[in-house]
């Protein structure tokens, strides 16, 4: 019922030990949210890219960065006019402008911004993925487990993971079936947009409860005690992980350097 | 009646790397009543949503009511082709069956909503909860109301994909019957199901997938006497076709009614 994301293979990070992983893919998105250099979010991409390929996944994984192709690409056209008005930008009257298009005012600053927002949210939304990509559920509890994290709190996030999962799927299946009856989502008007969107939010809603419903259901056949932490074997650190461990090292150093303002 | 409704043309589909469809031409007037059979994971499915432009070809091209899928939107085509989704639960979302009955003659903008929703209802034996809310249904109504919830705007095909109403043999009986009725009233029908029976019983066409390719295309009668093509579908011989044969009926296939008819006599 459940389907997971986990893409079986024998590849590199399906080597690395669980909370080397979340400890160097939690570096790569710190630095990705600590540094203004697009350069920098560029490489990071890059480097996830590189990964995908050492871990046998890249066709996978490639597919998916297609997926936020659009969403991705919007974010930038958004950012490169409208980051004059965002609170969190500093103030560009030095900026050289670039083009004018009527009231639009393209400027340098904005074009650095419209790089780096996308960019941005392109390491935040595939780094947990790739992460996903490699890593069984079971593992990804085990390791929250290990580190110190509460039995059903690590329960709950590994199996929230799956959820998320299983409701993409199920949305797209909803939104389907409401285009089927005419539903227009694809309109241009903002607001009948989102009223149209109802028809999706209450299925959605639906689905969600007896998804989980049956999660449960399932669990209580399985005699699954929330109570009972399940024992956990001792495992060494290996190579790898003491590679990767060094890696995010380095990318912890440079987000401190970047919020220090050194680079 | 013999106005092409459905024209599919050399038609190859992907989701991300493997062609899911290929090649695939086929063509459905208005009228008929066609069953598509296939393997599961074969690509029926991906082949039907096609019928109303909820996927678009990756390569060649589907013409709906003549209408190119690829230039126009789906709630667009959807006027002229009504797939029921395979969960109800995936459409109910109205606090009365009314307004769930409505929501398709309101998006469409057709007039005379509450002529049509009152049809609809009482074909579907619904007029008596059209105020009571669709989530108490049992699945089995809410099956039912789907259905409904797209015949009421009318489409000139309808498109049911493994319909799990009908498992039982009552509520087999009640569709076979409903689905018969709606066909001679000019409603053309595709219906995808693994239910050899049924098909055999409905249907004057099949169309055959497997690995998303065409295997057959032709009339229901033939497709039953290739014993090859079931062979490769690992689909069993209808019943009825048994019978006919251990009878010595005449050629074609009876329907259901005439063969009780020659049982009471
Ligand atoms: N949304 C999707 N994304 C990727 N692959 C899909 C998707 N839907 C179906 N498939 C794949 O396409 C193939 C055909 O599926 P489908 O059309 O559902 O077959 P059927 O209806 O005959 O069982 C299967 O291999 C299935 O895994
Ligand atoms: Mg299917």
């Amino acid at each position: 019922m459940i389907i997971t994301q986990y893409v079986e293979r024998n590849g590199l990070l399906h080597k690395v030990d669980v909370r080397v992983k979340l400890l160097f893919f939690s570096s790569i998105v710190v630095l990705s949210f600590t540094t203004t250099n697009p350069l920098i979010n560029i490489s990071l991409i890059f480097l996830l890219i590189v990964l995908s390929f050492l871990s046998n996944i890249a066709h996978e994984f490639l597919v998916k960065i297609k997926k936020f192709g659009m969403l991705v690409l919007f974010a930038g056209i958004i950012w490169l006019f409208l980051y004059r008005f965002s609170l969190f930008t500093k103030s560009q009257a030095s900026s050289k402008v670039i083009l004018t298009l009527g009231p639009l005012v393209v400027d340098e600053v904005g074009i650095s911004y419209g790089i780096l927002m996308p960019t941005r949210i392109l390491v935040m939304l595939l780094s947990p993925l790739l992460f996903l990509m490699t890593t069984k559920v079971k593992e990804f509890i085990e390791g929250l487990l290990r580190l110190r994290v509460p039995y059903p709190v690590a329960f709950t996030l590994g199996l929230s993971t799956q959820m998320i999962y299983h409701l993409g799927d199920e949305y797209e299946k909803i939104k389907q079936s409401q285009i089927s009856r005419g539903l227009d989502l694809e309109t241009k008007n903002v607001f009948k947009s989102i009223k149209n969107h109802v028809p999706l939010l209450v299925p959605l809603t639906v689905r969600a409860l007896e998804v989980s419903e049956k999660i449960n259901i399932a669990l209580n056949l399985k005699n699954f005690d929330f109570k009972r932490k399940p024992r956990l074997k001792k495992v060494r650190l290996k190579k790898v992980d003491y590679f990767f461990v060094l890696l995010s090292l380095l990318l912890i150093s440079i987000s401190l350097l970047n919020v220090g303002g050194v680079i | 009646m013999d106005k092409e409704i459905i024209k599919v043309e050399n038609l190859w589909f992907r989701y991300d790397s493997s062609w899911v469809l290929k090649d695939i031409s086929l063509s459905i007037d208005e009228g008929e009543f066609v069953g598509i059979v296939g393997p599961t994971g074969s690509g029926k499915t991906t082949l039907v949503k096609h019928f109303n432009g909820l996927l678009k070809p990756t390569k060649g091209r589907v013409l709906i009511n003549g209408y190119d899928t690829r230039k126009h939107k789906a709630s667009f085509i959807s006027r002229f082709v009504g797939y029921v989704s395979q969960n109800p639960d995936h459409q109910i979302f109205s606090q009365t069956v009314y307004e769930e009955l409505a929501f398709g003659p309101k998006n469409f903008g057709i007039k005379d909503v509450e002529r049509r929703v009152r049809e609809v209802a009482k074909l579907f034996k619904l007029t008596g909860k059209l105020n009571s809310s669709p989530f108490s249904m049992s699945m089995g109504e809410k099956e039912l109301l789907a259905i409904a919830s797209i015949l009421s705007f009318d489409p000139k095909v309808i498109i049911l994909d493994e319909p799990t109403i009908g498992q039982d043999f009552v509520s087999y009986l009640e569709l076979v019957k409903l689905l018969k009725k709606l066909n001679q009233r000019g409603k053309t029908i595709i219906l995808i199901s693994h239910n050899v029976d049924m098909l055999a019983e409905c249907t004057n066409k099949i169309v055959a997938i497997l690995n998303g390719r065409k295997l057959f295309e032709g009339s229901t009668d033939v497709f039953f006497e290739k014993k090859s093509v079931l062979k490769k579908l690992e689909l069993p011989v209808p019943h009825k076709m048994k019978l006919v044969k251990t009878l010595r009926f005449k050629e074609r296939l009876l329907d259901l009614d005439e063969i009780l008819e020659w049982f009471r006599e």
